[in-house]
């Protein structure tokens, strides 16, 4: 679907990105994994086309309508839950309510959908901006450690939601983590990245449909420790 | 417990207030009397007189006509600066041409003394209104196009992304993105604008004409009224004091409805 070629990225003295090359194929998702500052960020604001590249082609077929998990919230603080959620759809949502309502039930935020931003907790802002990114139509779903800050609970089921959303939908989704378990249970793929400047260092396919996945399966527990030994 | 320490702070402070207010008045009429006796008593007025003149001035219709004229050239001021400040500090802080542009002209504005402008005006201009008008928009026109300029400045650029990633029409952007983020730096140039409004209409005013509150004052000036120039500024204050009081109150409506973190 989309396709980086020979990408180099430098913010002013630090080299982050150096020549790094990999595709993202289209109806599946993607995991990258990474040590913290390595640069999965910065990728994914390169996908979405809001960083320029210093060197480097960013090949896409058709023009991809993006929609994006960013690590923070990004929330407007002076809107409530369904103002933050309207403020990225179209004027006319009537389509959308049952979509949005069902959202809100999964990410257990029906109740609170009158509530501004600073009247919810860290997880709870991230939900909301979960839902607003699922809900936003889209071909191509970039997530920066969507899950990092909720209780395993929550944790699950939206690993789920993620999970039924693409079964439905089957779009393409990019899914930042540094959790080896969620990339394991989710990714068609798996990019292991070095620290910077970043490289791919490893690249992981994994044919077990995502249903029949456990984690303590053998095949999974060798793909685990491939992962670990290549950190 | 919160409520509680603020309400007994607010009545601690209300009570210097009234000594404030008290002492003031008994060293104003002190002076006077010191004065009427020691000099002349068309030097300083009692604040009794004052007080008894600005009474019998809300009977008079001239009185109320003055008021409506100085709040109409006022308004008229203030409005066009404030929207012409927002437009053009906003434009300002959009496109790099126009920001290039108008910021040498923007910081000669802001440091040309305000009688400059008048001296100007007097000569610019024959009808009183207009002249007010202008001296009134150009007192504040700088100040309003620098805050709002600022403002733009102050931008979270992380919601901006947001915005662009997901596509949010221009429209939706500027009255749910922009104008949040800008308001407190217009209602801080509002603020700042409405106090210096009523200073330069009186000043224009007193320059230019005879009527509105300035040209009542300079008219009790030819007539050496000493406790009518004094009422006179008693009303300008207050007129001061209520628009303050305004923008104090849209300032909390709005923070309000846009929640909290303003
Ligand atoms: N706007 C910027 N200006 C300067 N340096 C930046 C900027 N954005 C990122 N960097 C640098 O680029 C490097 C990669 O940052 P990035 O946010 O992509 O890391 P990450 O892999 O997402 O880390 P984490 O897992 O902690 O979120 C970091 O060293 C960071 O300091
Ligand atoms: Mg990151």
């Amino acid at each position: 679907m989309i396709e980086l070629c020979q990408v180099s990225k430098s913010f002013d003295q630090l080299k982050v990105l150096d020549h790094l090359s990999f595709k993202i194929p289209k109806g599946k998702i993607l995991c990258i994994l990474g040590p913290s500052g390595c640069g999965k960020t910065t990728i994914l604001q390169i996908v979405a086309g809001l960083l320029p590249i210093d060197e480097g082609q960013i090949l896409k077929k058709e023009s991809i309508q993006s929609s994006y998990i960013f690590q923070e919230p990004r929330l407007l603080p002076w809107k409530t839950v369904r103002e933050n959620i309207d403020f990225v759809l179209p004027a006319s949502t009537h389509y959308l309510e049952e979509k949005i309502s069902f959202y809100l039930q999964k990410t257990g935020l029906q109740g609170y959908e009158h509530y501004y931003p600073y009247q919810l907790s860290g997880g709870m802002k991230q939900r909301v901006a979960l839902v607003r990114a699922f809900v936003y139509e889209h071909q191509l779903l970039l997530m920066d450690e969507p899950f990092q800050a909720l209780d395993i609970k929550t944790r699950n089921i939206l690993f789920n939601q993620t999970h039924l959303l693409w079964e439905e939908t089957k779009n393409t989704i990019v899914f930042v983590t540094h959790q080896i378990e969620e990339a394991l249970l989710l990714g068609d793929e798996i990019l292991v990245l070095s620290e910077k400047p970043t490289k791919v260092k490893e690249k992981l396919e994994i044919h077990i449909p995502r249903l029949q996945r456990k984690i303590d399966a053998p095949i999974l527990q060798d793909i685990y420790k491939k992962v670990m030994y290549s950190f | 417990m919160k409520d509680f320490t603020t309400k007994s702070k607010e009545k601690s402070r209300g009570k210097f207030f009234w000594i404030s207010l008290f002492l003031f008045f008994m060293i104003w009429s002190i002076l006077s009397r010191w004065i009427a006796y020691r000099y002349h008593p068309m030097i300083l007025p009692s604040p009794f007189e004052v007080l008894q003149v600005m009474f019998t001035f809300l009977s008079q219709k001239i009185f109320w006509q003055s008021i409506g004229i100085t709040l109409y050239r006022g308004f008229i001021g203030l409005v066009l600066a404030v929207v012409l400040g927002i437009l053009l500090g906003f434009f300002m802080g959009e496109l790099s041409e126009v920001e290039n542009f108008f910021r040498p002209l923007m910081i000669t504005l802001q440091t040309t003394p305000t009688v400059s402008w008048l001296a100007l005006a007097l000569i610019w201009f024959r009808l009183p209104s207009n002249m007010t008008i202008f001296i009134t928009f150009i007192a504040i026109f700088p100040l309003m196009t620098i805050n709002v300029y600022q403002g733009m400045g102050e931008l979270d650029p992380s919601l901006q992304e947001m915005a662009t990633l997901f596509q949010v029409s221009k429209k939706k952007q500027l009255f749910s993105l922009y104008l949040p983020q800008l308001f407190p730096f217009i209602w801080a140039g509002g603020k700042a604008g409405i106090g210096m409004t009523w200073k330069a209409v009186a000043m224009a005013e007193l320059l230019s004409g005879r009527d509105g509150v300035g040209g009542r004052m300079a008219l009790a000036r030819v007539n050496l009224s000493t406790a009518e120039v004094f009422a006179w500024t008693g009303v300008l204050m207050i007129l001061g004091y209520v628009g303050e009081q305004m923008m104090q109150y849209i300032g909390k409506k709005t923070i309000r409805y846009w929640g909290d973190e303003l």
